[in-house]
């Protein structure tokens, strides 16, 4: 590491920024983001008439996008029987679009140098407790092979935002990822949480064949996010804001957004997501966020900012917000993770959730050198729920769930713009629940314990009568090739 | 990718309404459902034409390195209009693109 000097830091900062890559979305040189005009509908919008949130409610399960103002109005229901049929409502809009399964992937962390001092993050530039360490290649791969080695298929890979880390080791790493195999098992999709690139840097990235570019703007909130974000490359808002618009220009066309609640107040978020979804359709023919995340703030080592903000969300809260972001735009995927300990993710996976992770470490070497106790200061954060794939599989499997490990739109063809057509209809099910029950076999024969198999295949022999009539032959005809050891069969 | 330049296979000009138009003929002339795909490394990532929303049967055919063809029902075109399809597709693709490569900064 010794050959990047604060001075070579420094010229690097300076070439990543293109102010002419954010100006040309730009509305008579403003962003999509009006503070006032948000805190104005949720002023507007205060106390709504239970008729009207129903007639909201029949929008979203016909699976329409929200518009700002129905959007604030869900967020000022106070009524608690209305948000028990809020929370109902969106549990059978995430049914209807998605059906009964869970995808699951595991994130895997690169690299903690940073340039950047936002205050609530654990990596930050000027946080000394935090251990650094960039993985080498050889270490790359042996993080693939323990991951590969647990059943995973999917991953999301997290870089910090420093030389160390550039799109070129981004591009390697990932390439290293997708190299590794283990038995029958290998990584089908990776997605990648990264800083913002420019239009150029984001083709490189294209060319590796990464699953979902994710970036998310922590807070929408001008003046707080300027307030947090006091140094580095991430202090530049708009750089942040226009990432996603960037990466669709070069050819990225599953992105995926989200805001860090505990910034600002949490309905101000919310806002912030749907503004963003709506932008990027408005740019892109109808191609928004692929999904969206919803983190709450986490303690960090050396990191008061943390205990000090007065925006944490309650566990009421969360739960609430989340239904909401499921209404307002029903068609996307919505990601919960293990920050949230495994008692609040029981109780909010049913209203609305797609995706979550499993087996989670996010110190640095953390998967491969297998210790079990978190390290905070070689973590970012501190996770909520470290049970092992096996364990969270199981449960869900108890809750009613199939846990998906399918990455089949990905390798066929169908993202983007033909992912999203499909998905606006409803359609997508006819896809995602075969496959999610195909790749399910694969993991309960070749990873899963016995008491989660025997779980296993009892949620398998449940869905799969609820299984379109032109589907069931197919679907049977592939778990008996499974069961014969046949693999990757998908539709 | 050596030695931190990257060089990206530049397709003809116009390829997205080439192949449209291609996969709207398939579908008149065959009852044929195709669209086309851009191959990065395990991703085929959606270039253009009509998809089904429902499963069926898929041909994955590899027209270059670089792109693909997905297509439901691809028995049903008759072999000699295959293969011209594909000559054709091939050849369109495949045309000298002198200046048509971009590296990265």
């Amino acid at each position: 590491m010794s050959q990047v000097t604060s001075l070579s830091v420094k010229e690097w900062m300076s070439t990543v920024i293109k102010e002419e890559e954010v100006e040309k979305y730009l509305s008579g040189g403003r962003d999509f983001i009006d503070d006032e005009a948000i805190e104005a509908l949720l002023r507007e919008n205060a106390s709504p008439d239970p008729k009207k949130v129903r007639d909201i409610l029949a929008k979203s399960l016909n699976l329409e996008r929200l518009e700002p103002h129905e959007t604030a109005t869900l967020l000022n229901v106070e009524d608690p029987g209305l948000w028990e049929e809020i929370f109902a409502t969106a549990g059978e809009v995430k049914r209807r679009v998605y059906g009964d399964r869970i995808v699951t992937f595991a994130p895997l962390y690169c690299s903690n140098y940073c340039v950047n001092n936002c205050l609530y993050c654990g990596f930050r530039r000027d946080n000394q407790l935090q251990k650094r360490r960039q993985l080498t290649i050889e270490e790359v791969r042996r993080e693939a092979e323990a991951l590969v080695s647990l059943g995973h298929k999917r991953l999301i890979m997290v870089y910090g935002e420093h030389p160390l880390s550039d799109v070129d080791y981004i591009a390697t790493t990932i390439q290293t990822v997708y190299e590794t195999k283990v038995g029958n098992g290998e990584i089908r999709r990776v997605n990648v949480n990264a800083a913002p690139l420019d239009v150029a840097r984001y083709k490189i990235l294209k060319e590796v064949g990464i699953g979902t570019f994710q970036v998310f703007q922590e807070t929408y909130h001008h003046e707080t996010y300027r307030k947090v974000h006091p140094s580095g490359i991430k202090a530049n808002y708009r750089w942040r804001l226009y990432a996603l618009h960037r990466a669709q220009e070069a050819g990225i066309d599953d992105v995926a957004i989200g805001a860090l609640f505990g910034l600002y107040h949490w309905k101000f978020e919310v806002m912030g997501l749907l503004y963003h979804t709506i932008d990027l359709e408005k740019h892109f023919g109808g191609v928004g966020p692929h999904t969206i995340s919803f983190p709450r703030l986490e303690p960090a080592v050396n990191t008061p900012f943390v205990q000090e903000t007065g925006y944490r969300v309650s566990d009421r809260d969360f739960k609430r917000l989340v239904a909401v972001i499921r209404l307002s735009v029903p068609y996307t995927g919505m990601i919960i993770t293990a920050r949230e300990p495994a008692h609040v993710r029981r109780e909010v996976i049913p209203v609305g959730c797609t995706q979550t992770d499993a087996s989670t470490r996010i110190g640095i070497g953390a998967y491969s050198e297998r210790y079990s106790e978190q390290e905070l200061e070689r973590q970012q954060f501190q996770i909520g729920d470290p049970r092992s794939l096996d364990e969270v599989v199981r449960e869900l499997a108890e809750m009613g769930y199939i846990t998906s490990f399918c990455t089949a739109d990905y390798r066929c063809g169908r993202t983007g713009k033909y992912f999203m057509d499909i998905t606006k209809k409803g359609k997508i099910h006819h896809f995602c629940m075969p496959n999610a029950i195909l790749t399910f076999k694969e993991y309960l024969l070749d990873y899963a314990s016995e008491a989660t198999r025997e779980v296993g295949e009892k949620i398998i022999a449940q869905k799969l009568p609820e299984l379109d009539e032109r589907l069931k032959p197919v679907v049977r005809e592939y778990l008996e090739k499974i069961e014969h050891g046949e693999r990757d069969l998908r539709i | 990718m050596e030695n931190g330049t990257y060089a990206f296979e530049a397709f003809p000009e116009g390829i997205d309404e080439t192949l449209e138009w291609i996969a709207r003929e398939l579908k008149e002339r065959y009852g044929v459902r195709a669209w086309f795909a851009e191959i990065l490394g395990k991703r085929w990532s959606y270039r253009a034409g009509v998809g089904n929303e429902f499963p069926t049967p898929l041909e994955h055919i590899l027209i270059t390195p670089r792109l693909g063809m997905v297509v439901e029902g691809w028995e049903k075109i008759p072999e000699k209009d295959r293969s011209a399809l594909l000559t054709f597709l091939r050849g369109y693709l495949t045309e000298d693109k002198a200046g048509g490569r971009e590296t990265s900064p």
